[in-house]
């Protein structure tokens, strides 16, 4: 009966691919003394695997039995897989082993509801406890939180763990009834202000992050944005992860026109603009309901926006700078470094490696406009994006 | 003018600095560590490394500025860059050493910039194996000389674990013995015998590895992007 560690790992790991809530960074702590492992500030990836994603952590589920059957999941109790459970301790032990070996970051465990939600949360309660006090594990370890298991256990978990999430996988709750009938937004919501409330009292940030599908339902991504909006301006949530949708259950086509993959992309660089370059959700949409497919989101704004441009270089501050299309916070600090010694002029935007390429159609420096109008721009990107969607253009290509 | 070669330490790097501003005229800087096989000519010169030489000009440095000696440091560790004489410019220099619009300045400022860009792959793509006496055994062959930026990361987050890394190309080694940190050249290294859990774990983690990917979405184009084929000999994922 007892089924290969290497067997477990096979069929636990690929039912926890789907999640892709994986970034390590932001937590920082130190050695535990006798034991290994401790929180870099900056993400590591230790790999990359064949799909092109950044691995950084042993993600993996306590086991895939689940209780639930939600329509989108390959794990739900109506389909015909292989199940299998892990001990706490071979979790544990298989995360020491790894990362010693420096092949992780640390651990993000999922998992399927098995029994109930308190007796699976307990199961990774007792691994995380197992890690932190037994092999005094200092490392990353980011938990799911099961709804609807005890408050208490829920905050003993948090409080182990750097970072939790839990998902709330559809846009709106009209959705998740249709499709997952056994989860509950308030039981959701709920989680996450139990976290919320134990950081305070620990005086921690909130890390706290979830996950949600797109393209499994019709929700437009304005409706999307502004819930991500929304969680972070109450400070709820740390981090929202876009997920397009990738149909394993043959029951639930794709509702959202192709390529999923680009509106994930989208709806990411639209949910930087909210975290990182200070725009509100309403600037992104101004009117339409969802992202420009052919521009990404803070080239469309300034689209929106030309009487806004052209932005002096030698006068602009940081937060007008970063929101000119092509300059990023990098670009932006290198500028505000180099006007230390003096008036900036085109020469030395090339020397910084300042990318032009997008920005010289919205600046103007010591009185000199590169390009009076962005026409040309758009126009590139209109046809670089037809050429890297268009089936067409990728059949006989373009000169 | 001269083709000066130098043994490939710090101090050396600093005594044909030291040269330089004594008016030596320098054509290039041959670093004889990573060009072992560097084939001399009638102007070639190997200088012999003066660590009183290359006091006198650190502590010339440390009397330009608090920042020059760390700047400079990490420019020598860019040892693939050929950028010795950019680096003594630089130190011959009388202020303006953050002024970016400055083609020495930026010429150093790009390549430390890749020197920690470099380091920081590194710290994720270094593979440890477990040795029979329990020592966690790493090798790496990058391009910069990265090895004495990696000390202080694993020292901090293995606590109490004994630890090596070996720098291939360049033979030269860090260890930990779980209190200290020591650096040298590696003069001999002998059969490695690994831990009886070594194999079961390679294989758990070569599973993992296989598993993650969503077969949907492979692209191993997007894979070489970020790992490139030259850094994947010591990853066991990719073999
Ligand atoms: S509860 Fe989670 S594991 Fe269970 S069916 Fe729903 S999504 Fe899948």
């Amino acid at each position: 009966m007892d089924m290969d560690i290497v067997q477990k790992i096979e069929i636990l790991s690929d039912a926890a691919k789907y999640d892709v809530s994986c970034s390590s960074s932001g937590s920082k702590r130190e050695t535990p003394p006798g034991g290994i492992g401790n929180g870099a500030m900056s993400g590591i990836c230790h790999t990359w695997s064949a799909d092109g994603r950044c691995v950084s952590l042993l993600k993996i589920l306590m086991t895939n039995i689940c209780i639930y059957d939600c329509a989108y999941c390959y794990n739900r109790r109506s389909n015909d897989i292989k199940r299998a459970i892990f001990t706490p301790k071979e979790i544990a032990e298989l995360t020491v082993e790894f990362y010693k070996r420096n092949y992780i970051e640390g651990l993000f465990l999922s998992s399927g509801v098995v029994r109930s939600p308190d007796y699976t949360m307990e199961l990774m309660l007792k691994t995380a406890e197992l890690l932190r006090n037994r092999y005094h594990y200092g490392g990353y370890l980011h938990m799911k939180v099961i709804p609807g298991a005890s408050e208490e256990l829920i905050k003993k978990v948090a409080a182990l763990a750097d970072r939790v999430s839990a998902n709330i996988e559809l846009p709106t709750e009209g959705s998740l009834k249709t499709l997952a009938p056994e989860k509950d937004r308030k039981k959701i919501d709920k989680s996450f202000m139990v976290v919320d409330e134990l950081n305070k009292i620990l005086s921690r940030k909130n890390s706290t992050s979830t996950q949600l599908i797109i393209g499994a339902t019709e929700e437009n991504d304005k409706t999307i944005i502004t819930l991500a909006e929304g969680y972070y301006s109450k400070k709820l949530l740390s981090r929202v992860y876009y997920s397009a949708y990738i149909p394993v259950n043959t029951n639930l086509p794709v509702k959202i026109s192709e390529p999923p993959l680009l509106r994930e992309h989208r709806l990411y660089q639209a949910d930087f603009l909210l975290r990182f370059y200070k725009f509100k959700s309403y600037e992104l949409f101004n009117k339409r309901e969802n992202l420009d497919e052919v521009l990404d989101p803070k080239l469309r704004w300034a689209l929106d926006n030309m009487d806004m441009f052209p932005v002096d270089l030698n006068k602009a501050d940081y937060n007008n700078l970063i929101r000119i299309p092509g300059i990023g916070p990098k670009s932006a600090k290198k500028i505000l470094e180099a006007r230390k010694y003096g008036y900036i002029d085109w020469v030395h935007l090339k020397k910084l490696g300042i990318p032009l390429k997008k920005a010289q159609y919205f600046i103007i420096l010591n009185g000199k406009v590169a390009k009076k109008t962005p026409l040309e721009l758009v126009e590139r990107e209109i046809m670089k994006f037809y050429q890297e969607h268009s089936p067409i253009y990728k059949l006989f290509g373009a000169d | 003018m001269y083709q000066l070669v130098y043994d490939g330490s710090f101090e050396g790097f600093l005594t044909a600095c030291h040269h330089y501003l004594n008016g030596v005229d320098i054509e290039e800087v041959v670093n004889k560590r990573i060009n072992p096989t560097y084939q001399p000519s009638i102007f070639s010169v190997e200088i012999l490394t003066d660590l009183d030489k290359a006091e006198e000009v650190v502590s010339m440095m440390r009397k330009k500025s608090d920042k020059l000696l760390q700047k400079v440091y990490f420019a020598y560790l860019c040892d693939r860059a050929k950028i010795e004489m950019t680096v003594f410019k630089y130190i011959d220099m009388d202020g303006g050493w953050d002024d970016l619009r400055n083609d020495v300045v930026i010429d150093i400022e790009k390549n430390i910039h890749n020197l920690f860009s470099e380091r920081h792959k590194m710290l994720g793509f270094l593979r440890f194996s477990e040795m029979k006496d329990g020592v966690m055994l790493g090798f790496i062959s990058p391009k910069n000389n990265i090895l004495p930026l990696l000390g202080v990361h694993f020292k901090k987050r293995f606590g109490n674990n004994r630890w090596a890394i070996v720098d291939k190309v360049r033979r030269l080694v860090i260890y930990y013995d779980g209190k200290r940190l020591s650096h040298g050249e590696l003069e001999w290294l002998g059969d490695i015998e690994y831990s009886e859990t070594e194999q079961k774990i390679r294989e758990s983690w070569k599973k993992f590895f296989d598993s993650v990917a969503i077969k949907e979405r492979i692209s191993y184009e997007r894979q070489r992007g970020k790992v490139p084929l030259w850094v994947r000999d010591e990853m066991i994922e990719f073999h």
